[in-house]
C-alpha cells in the first residue's frame, strides 16, 4: 500500500513538472493568447466592414469563431471604428484611409 | 519584444512554484529532465555555423521569362479588353461547367460548409472571358486576399530592386537595422524571398492559434511592428539552407523594403510604382501600427486588378512598353527556391513548390515528388492564399485565372487537410478538380 501511494505521488509529480515545466517553457505564447480573439476580430471585422464593404450581419458571420465567447462588440459607423471584448481584453481597431484600410490601436 | 520562450530562468520559475514538499526531489528531477529536453533542440539550432552572406553563390538577376511572351496591342490598364470563348479558343460549354462548379453552394453561411466562391476572372489572351460573382461581391469590391499578398509584396521588392535601392543579394542588417545582430543578419534579401530564412518561426492559423508565430505576429505581440517582431526570432537553422513557408519571412521582407526606400517615399511606393502603373485601382494594403505594409496578408483587391498584376508577369515586368521590373525578375521569381530541393516534405508541403513568394508546378523528380498540378502545363504558376484564394497564371496558354473563396471546408484532396473535409469534391472546393475543369476548357 504504501509502495503503491509512493508510485502514485512519484507519478503525480511527474505530470505536474511536467506540466509547469510545458507552460514556462511556452510561457510567451501561452502569456499573449487572451488578447488574440478580441484582436483578431477588431482588426478583421473593421476590414471587412470598411474596406470590403460589407453588411454587419456578413462580416460577423465571417469572423465568427466557436472556441473563445465574446463578451462584446461595439460598432462605430461613423467614426469607422470596431471594439472587441474577450477574455477580459479588449481590442479596438480604426480604418485610416481608403488606401490603407484598417489597422489594430 | 524579446522572445522568452527558451529563457531558462522561467523554467526555474517553475520549479519554486512546484508541487508538494514530499515530491520536490521527484519534480526537480523532472523539471530537469523536461529543461534537459527541451533545450536540446535549441542547442542543436543554435550551435550550427552559420554559413556567412558573402560565401554563398551570389543570384545575378538576367535573361527572359522562362515561357514566349507574346507581343500585346491592348493593355488592361484602364479596362480589360473582352472577348467571348469560342474567340479565344476555349469551350464555351466546359467553362460553363466549371462556373456551375465554382458557384453551386451546398450550405449555408452557418455551417459554412462546400463551395464558397466570391469572385472568379478568367483572362485568355489578354481578354477578359469570364468573371462572375457572389455572396454579395462585385467587380469592384477589393476583396481580402491572405496570402496571395505575399506574391505582390514580392514584386515590390523586384521594383525597389529596378530603383536601385536593393540587391537580392544584400544581408538584410544592411537595410533594416534590427536584424543586424549576430546571425539573423546573415538572412540575405533572397533568403526572405524564397521563404528560406532558417528564422525559428511556426507557422499554423486557426487550427493551433495558441502556438502560431503568426496569429502572435498579426494579432498580439508582433502586432506593432511585425517586421521587428519577426527580426527577434533566432535562427533555427543556418539562412539558406531550408524552405519553411513563412508568414514572417514576408513581413519581414516588408520592412528590409521599407528600409532601403525610405520612409519618406515608402507610403507611395506600393502605387507610385506599382498599382497606379497597371491600374491597380481597388488595390487597398494594409500597415501595422509601426506603418510598414503587411504584405504577408493585408492585400485587398478586385478579382480582376489581381489578373492585372499576373498580366505584369505574362509580359515579363513589362507594361505598355515600359519596363517595370528588373530584367531577370520574372525568371528569378520562377525559379524553384535551391533549399526546396534539401528539405523534408510533409503530406502539408509536398504541394507547394516555392518560387520567390510564388508556386510552382515542378515537383521533385530526383525525389519522385510529382508536380502539384499535373492536370496543368509545367510552366503554370500561382499566386495562393488561405480559405481558397489564388491566382493561377498559366504562361503558355497565356491565360490568368483568379478563384477567390471563403472556403472553410475544403474537399479531401487538398493534402495536409485530412481533418473535417468534404469526400465529394464536386461539393466543395477542390484545387485539383478545378484545374481539371479549367484546363477542359481549353481547346489543344
Amino acid at each position: 500500500m504504501k509502495r503503491a501511494l509512493k508510485y502514485l505521488g512519484v507519478g503525480l509529480g511527474m505530470v505536474i513538472a511536467l506540466a509547469l515545466a510545458f507552460v514556462a517553457y511556452n510561457w510567451s505564447m501561452l502569456s499573449v493568447f487572451p488578447d488574440l480573439p478580441s484582436s483578431y476580430e477588431a482588426k478583421e471585422l473593421c476590414s471587412c466592414l470598411f474596406v470590403e464593404g460589407r453588411s454587419q450581419a456578413d462580416c460577423e458571420a465571417f469572423i465568427r469563431q466557436d472556441v473563445v465567447s465574446i463578451d462584446g462588440r461595439d460598432f462605430d459607423m461613423e467614426g469607422k471604428a470596431v471594439t472587441v471584448r474577450a477574455l477580459w481584453n479588449e481590442n479596438r481597431a480604426h480604418y485610416v484611409s481608403p488606401r490603407h484600410g484598417c489597422v489594430l490601436d | 519584444m524579446k522572445r522568452r520562450r527558451r529563457d531558462r530562468s522561467s523554467t526555474a520559475g517553475a520549479r519554486r512554484r512546484g508541487p508538494a514538499p514530499s515530491l520536490t526531489a521527484v519534480a526537480r528531477a523532472s523539471v530537469a529532465w523536461a529543461a534537459f529536453a527541451l533545450a536540446t533542440p535549441a542547442l542543436v539550432g543554435g550551435c550550427s555555423p552559420a554559413v556567412a552572406a558573402d560565401e554563398r553563390e551570389a543570384i545575378v538577376l538576367a535573361g527572359p521569362a522562362p515561357f514566349e511572351v507574346k507581343a500585346r496591342s491592348e493593355w488592361p490598364t484602364a479596362a480589360w479588353p473582352r472577348a467571348r470563348p469560342e474567340e479565344v479558343g476555349l469551350d464555351p460549354e466546359a467553362l460553363a461547367r466549371l462556373e456551375d462548379y465554382l458557384f453551386a453552394r451546398h450550405g449555408d453561411d452557418v455551417d459554412r460548409r462546400g463551395q464558397r466562391t466570391n469572385a472568379f476572372v478568367l483572362i485568355k489572351d489578354g481578354k477578359l472571358v469570364a468573371e462572375r460573382y457572389a455572396r454579395g461581391y462585385t467587380a469592384e469590391t477589393p476583396l481580402l486576399t491572405w496570402s496571395v499578398s505575399k506574391s505582390i509584396g514580392g514584386t515590390l521588392v523586384g521594383l525597389a530592386v529596378a530603383d536601385g535601392k536593393l540587391d537580392v543579394n544584400d544581408p538584410i542588417g544592411k537595410h533594416y537595422p534590427p536584424a543586424d545582430r549576430d546571425g539573423v543578419r546573415e538572412i540575405r534579401v533572397v533568403d526572405l524571398l524564397r521563404m528560406s530564412s532558417g528564422l525559428d518561426w511556426n507557422e499554423t492559423y486557426e487550427t493551433s492559434p495558441i502556438f502560431s508565430s503568426v496569429m502572435a505576429m498579426l494579432y498580439t505581440a508582433g502586432r506593432d511592428d511585425m517586421a521587428a517582431y519577426v527580426a527577434s526570432h533566432d535562427l533555427a537553422v543556418p539562412p539558406g539552407t531550408r524552405w519553411s513557408y513563412s508568414s514572417g519571412d514576408s513581413n519581414l521582407l516588408s520592412g528590409v523594403v521599407r528600409g532601403a526606400i525610405g520612409d519618406e517615399a515608402y507610403a507611395e511606393f506600393p502605387w507610385r510604382r506599382l498599382f497606379d502603373k497597371i491600374g491597380m485601382r481597388s488595390a487597398v494594403l494594409e500597415r501595422d501600427k509601426a506603418g510598414t505594409y503587411v504584405t504577408s496578408s493585408y492585400l485587398y483587391a478586385s478579382a480582376q486588378d489581381l489578373a492585372r498584376w499576373a498580366f505584369l508577369y505574362l509580359n515579363d515586368g513589362v507594361w505598355e512598353g515600359e519596363r517595370l521590373l528588373p530584367e531577370g525578375w520574372v525568371a528569378f521569381t520562377l525559379t524553384m527556391a535551391p533549399s526546396y530541393y534539401d528539405t523534408a516534405l510533409t503530406p502539408g508541403t509536398m504541394d507547394d513548390n516555392p518560387g520567390a513568394q510564388v508556386y510552382l508546378n515542378l515537383g521533385d523528380p530526383k525525389r519522385d515528388v510529382p508536380a502539384p498540378w499535373p492536370m496543368a502545363p509545367a510552366d503554370t504558376f500561382a499566386a495562393q492564399g488561405h480559405w481558397g484564394k489564388s491566382i493561377f497564371v498559366f504562361p503558355g496558354l497565356d491565360m490568368i485565372a483568379v478563384r477567390l473563396g471563403d472556403d472553410r471546408r475544403y474537399a479531401c484532396d487538398i493534402p495536409g487537410n485530412e481533418d473535417r473535409c468534404e469526400p465529394d469534391r464536386t461539393k466543395a472546393y477542390s484545387k485539383p478538380y478545378y484545374l481539371e475543369l479549367l484546363m477542359a476548357a481549353v481547346k489543344r
